[in-house]
């Protein structure tokens, strides 16, 4: 009775929050607002972060992300008319003078920068850095896809993710996977959005390549502490990618030919400055490959990434949007016709696994001071195993589909304050181990339906951008409310966000925040190796939602005379009813999961360290991190507090593009980490079973994750070479490169093996430790181009 | 289309190039700290009142037996492997209220105590000195009441499935405290073995639970057990403690598999591995049908 009571009571709260928001009245007041779209020139892409400011003024704006921006001029301005300059990385400043006796609605369009014009781009940049400088954010970074086309990737494949985890604070998982760990948290606790819709899974062959095309990407922010109110749902970062719009201007397409896979996309106008479309494919022929060769390798991926985008107006425009991909593997084998029937087989196993997500949106300018963006979002993830012997068959399924309704609002209240608020509902749909048999296996596992959990959340939020001392102190606080309900259970929580920015000077401030976040879906996986089948489950009466805590605390320096940001951070987090399996614990096809989950406390603090470039012949950044991470569980290791995982003490990366002339531009990598902690086999017994009829042999473990293994280190290097001169139209340019150029493996376990060595006496064979490694030395390359 | 069919065999060939070229990294040595040797100790109450202890020494992760070329020599070679972790020269008594002993060698790494007394309720404790090695250990138990079958029947399935025998019983379960409960079956009679080697022929298994899904009193299990046998069969059952019935848990759960959690196991063994009981068991022959 409780729980429906609550249940309409906060159907109703959402439906007149939403309601209100949605017919509220024109809002204005008697200050001038100068607010419009800042777009690229040649395409029509709304520009996120691009910055707008009165000249001779401390008074400055960016835009949102979907280009919009508000402007209030400050009523001490007297001046009939002012300068507004608009301005962002890789482009042309605009500047134009407005009148202030009335607001106005001004659409700009910035044209891209050549190489040449070396000034504008520093110009631009030191706005930037400026705005780094000068914003309450502390622990995100944003940066747009086109930043990362000189970096090395494994085999040629740019991928949005790896490149995130160059940066402090945010570091991979092991190699070949997509997992990524943010401030010492798990690697469930990001949420990653693909236009607003969650990726459940991000990575093609068990994250060997990303699911992200990067040819269809526009941008992508990082938030790893100080999060703003309008993100929830994981504890630990939010990734939110930004596909692009498709260019408005003219047609287009952009392709690569790389060995491993190929990739195209066709961009344009369907009415020009109306409406465009934007359609990128990709698909791995490796198992082509191997036929090629003799051999066998049945597997490929592929991905698919659309967007519809129509103007209806000034002021209203609809997006449509989505992503589908799978990975398939199918391998047949079979003899027949044998004099000896049982030399007779059929054997197949097969493996699929995808993603599809579509988002509808619907952006809206009420008036120059309120802005919205509403989206339906649907995300569906899936995967199959099935397997056949002879007359046996097994297949095991699992789903997720989420339906979500997304509103947020940008109320640009006056050049102090800026107010965002909104809400959430996700209906989310789980159908873990889904399980059918046949044959003589049926009688080992039976088919079953599997459970079928659907649970909900609903989220609201607001919060104010103030500037409290003009131009000194500036602060972001908000709160958001969330809840969840699955079955009986109604979990809420009150989540308040607060950063504040305090200006020393022109070029640097201190910045310090607190964020709460709550998590209520988690993905179960062993401690010793996450895999893209691991599932997903909500909370429930007996696994409670995790709770996070975390503070941090940054010191920001513009080095305009190096056109590069100094960023110092250091961070605390808190975070409790964290989750984990019980020792010993079967994870194969188990549906009891629930009785193996143990729950408990984290914490996890740091200090990390980024100097960045964006422009110049050199552009590149150094990051450095040092952090600890531990848990603590009454049911693991005995109560005793254990490291983390990934609790790398330290973390160290450096990423360098040079341009060696106007054709070739070198970029590498060079990574250092110190080794991820394991739990080792550190001894073994012999035991009488329990009916003494023989012996068992038990295996010692150390203390829960106390080895560490060997760090790593790794660098990778990418030459990009255009040709001498370019075609009006067709534009192409190779990557060479390397992954791992000196072949030093980075392990990702500890296993025991056997050795054999010769010696004087004969060979010996002996077990000793080692730590293999995934991937070695890689080269390959691509062509990339692209057609006008 | 020639072009293009070129063009894309070049490129298959270009891969498979570079497949080959590509490097495996050798991997890593590193260094991982054994665990310090100690007794393993490790004890059998049987129905006769007879009390065994086994006692061994842990070893190194890094020792394993040597694979021989004809696999039917696998268990005299892991018994030779196993033998050299047996004690077999330590001094183990056993101090209680009604017992107070120096346990019999009856085998390499097998001590007994031949009469031992049914006390419900007495605590004893162990106490174990290997002489070559300085290892000592102890441990204290206490001793539950016996606990026996109210009915039992045993039906072998037909055809096919003839080597699967089902097990239907009902057990006197007090309505106190949780207990938790310990079921061996034996296809032949309880074999008599030195209790401590590998065996190929070992026709035997065993089952642990608790009765906390049970109504109090009134616990009745039909379990299945894979068991060649004869007209009859032996079933024991012993009445255990939940630490020890924790620990049987811990071993069922453990193993080296990928998908496995690594498991820390209890131990009531000072100093040492292992799990000191002494649970008594009931016992009934059983006619298959």
């Amino acid at each position: 009775m409780f729980l429906k009571t609550n249940q309409r009571g906060l159907q109703l709260a959402v439906f007149l929050f939403f309601g209100f928001f949605f017919l509220m009245p024109r809002i204005s007041s008697a200050q001038i607002t100068i607010s419009g779209k800042i777009s690229d020139q040649e395409n029509g892409e709304d520009l996120f972060m691009a910055n707008v400011y009165l000249q001779d003024y401390y008074t400055s704006a960016t835009t949102n992300e979907y280009g919009f921006f508000s402007l209030t001029v400050p009523s001490k301005i007297k001046s009939p008319t002012v300068n507004i300059i608009f301005s962002y990385i890789g482009f042309k400043s605009d500047t134009i003078t407005v009148s202030t006796d009335k607001s106005q609605r001004i659409d700009i369009l910035l044209a891209p920068a050549s190489v040449e014009i070396k000034e504008v781009q520093i110009s631009a940049e030191a706005t930037r850095n400026q705005e780094m400088v000068r914003s309450t954010q502390v622990g995100a970074i944003h940066m747009r896809v086109s930043e990362l086309k000189d970096l090395p990737t494994i085999a040629g494949e740019k991928d949005v993710i790896k490149s995130m985890q160059l940066l402090p604070g945010i570091a991979g998982g092991t190699e070949g996977t997509s997992d990524f760990f943010v401030r010492g948290g798990d690697g469930d606790q990001n949420l990653v959005l693909l236009d607003e819709a969650t990726v459940y899974n991000v990575g093609h062959l068990f994250g060997f390549f990303s699911v992200f095309n990067s040819d269809a990407l526009k941008d992508v922010t990082v938030y790893k502490g100080g999060f703003p109110s309008y993100y929830g749902g994981r504890l630990s970062s939010i990734m939110d990618i930004k596909q692009k719009e498709g260019n408005q201007k003219g047609w287009e397409a952009t392709g690569g030919i790389g060995l491993i896979s190929s990739r195209l996309t066709v961009e344009g106008p369907l009415i020009k400055d109306k409406a465009s479309v934007l359609l990128a494919g990709r698909r791995t022929y490796i198992d082509k490959v191997f036929s090629a060769v003799g051999s066998t390798l049945p597997y490929y991926f592929y991905d698919f990434n659309w967007k519809l985008n129509y103007k209806l107006n000034e002021n209203n425009r609809i997006f449509y949007s989505g992503y589908l991909g799978d990975d398939v593997l199918d391998f047949s084998e079979s003899s027949s016709g044998n004099e000896d029937e049982e030399e007779n087989f059929d054997f197949n196993f097969g493996f699929n696994l995808g993603n599809i997500t579509h988002t509808i949106r619907w952006n809206h300018i009420y008036n120059e001071k309120l802005f919205s963006n509403i989206s339906f979002v649907t995300t569906s993830f899936n995967y199959d195993i099935s397997g056949k012997i002879d007359s046996n068959n097994l297949l095991v399924r699992s789903k997720i589909r989420d339906y979500a309704v997304k509103a947020k609002y940008n109320y640009y209240r006056n050049e102090r304050s800026t107010i965002n608020f909104g809400g959430e509902i996700i209906q989310h749909a789980f159908r873990p181990n889904i399980i059918s048999t046949s044959g003589e296996i049926s009688e080992f596992l039976e088919s079953k339906k599997g459970q079928v959990i659907d649970f909900q959340e609903v989220a609201l939020f607001a919060n104010d951008d103030y500037d409290v001392i003009e131009h000194i102190l500036k602060v972001n606080y908000g709160l958001r409310f969330s809840s969840a309900i699955t079955g009986d259970e109604f979990y809420t929580g009150l989540e308040p966000r607060i950063s504040a920015r305090y200006t020393l000077n022109e070029v640097s401030s201190i910045k310090a925040s607190y964020s709460r976040m709550k998590q209520y879906m988690h993905r179960v996986s062993s401690s010793t190796v996450s895999l893209p089948t691991d599932l997903w489950y909500p909370v429930t009466g007996n696994i409670k939602p995790q709770t996070s805590n975390q503070v941090s605390t940054g010191y920001f320096l513009n080095l305009p005379k190096w056109k590069s940001l100094f960023s110092a951070e250091v961070f605390y987090k808190n975070m409790s009813n964290l989750i984990e399996y019980r020792e010993g614990s079967n994870l194969l096809l188990n549906d009891e999961f629930e009785k193996d989950l143990v729950q408990g406390e984290g914490r996890a603090y740091g200090l990390e360290l980024l100097l960045k470039k964006d422009q110049g012949k050199l552009r590149g950044w150094i990051g450095y991190t040092l952090s600890k991470s531990e848990r603590e569980f009454d049911q693991l290791n005995g109560g005793k507090t254990f490291p983390a995982k990934y609790d790398r003490r330290h973390d160290f990366s450096i990423v360098a593009s040079y341009d060696l002339s106007k054709r070739i531009t070198v970029g590498s990598v060079w990574v250092y980490s110190s080794g991820a902690k394991f739990t080792a086999q550190v001894g073994q017994y012999f035991v009488p079973n329990l009916s003494l009829t023989g012996v068992e042999r038990i295996p010692l473990y150390s203390d829960r994750n106390a080895v560490s293994m060997s760090p790593s280190h790794r660098l990778d290097l990418n030459f990009t070479i255009r040709p001498k001169r370019e075609r009006e139209r067709w534009h192409g340019e190779w990557q060479i490169g390397c992954y791992n150029l000196y072949n030093r493996a980075t392990p990702f376990r500890i296993e025991i093996q056997t050795e054999s060595k010769q010696t004087a006496t004969g060979e010996e064979i002996s077990q000793v430790y080692k730590q293999p490694g995934l991937f070695g030395f890689i080269p390959y390359f691509t062509y990339n181009f692209k057609f006008k | 289309m020639k072009q293009l069919i070129n063009v894309k065999n070049i490129l298959l060939y270009s891969l498979a190039l570079v497949l080959l070229v590509a490097c495996e990294p050798e991997p890593l040595d590193i260094d991982v700290p054994q665990t310090t040797p100690k007794l393993v100790v490790y004890s059998q109450a049987l129905p006769d009142q007879a009390l065994i202890v086994t006692l061994s020494k842990s070893f190194s992760a890094l020792s394993a037996p040597n694979e021989p070329e004809d696999t039917t020599q696998q268990d005299s070679i892991n018994n030779v492997f196993l033998n050299q972790f047996l004690v077999d020269s330590a001094i183990v008594t056993i101090n209680g209220a009604d017992y107070n002993d120096t346990l019999i060698r009856l085998a390499k790494g097998v001590y007994a105590a031949p009469f031992f007394p049914y006390t419900p309720g007495n605590s004893y404790q162990l106490s174990a000195y290997d002489p070559a090695t300085n290892f000592f250990v102890t441990s204290v138990t206490t001793t539950l009441p016996i606990v026996g079958f109210d009915s039992i029947s045993a039906n072998r399935q037909t055809g096919r499935d003839s080597m699967y025998l089902t097990l239907d019983y009902k057990i006197d379960d007090p309505i106190d405290a949780e207990n938790y409960y310990l079921i061996n079956v034996y296809g032949d009679s309880i074999p008599e073995s030195n209790f401590f080697s590998f065996t190929d022929d070992a026709n035997a298994n065993s089952v642990a639970f608790s009765d906390r899904e049970y109504p109090k009193g009134k616990l009745q299990r039909e379990d299945e057990f894979e068991l060649f046998s004869g007209d009859s069969i032996v079933v024991t059952v012993t009445n255990i403690s939940k630490a020890y019935f924790e620990y049987i848990e811990a071993r069922d759960r453990s193993g080296n598999s990928f998908l496995s959690e690594p498991i820390s196991f209890p131990t009531n063994v000072n100093n040492g591995f292992g799990y000191f009981n002494i649970h008594f068991p009931s016992t009934q022959i059983v006619r298959v049908r």
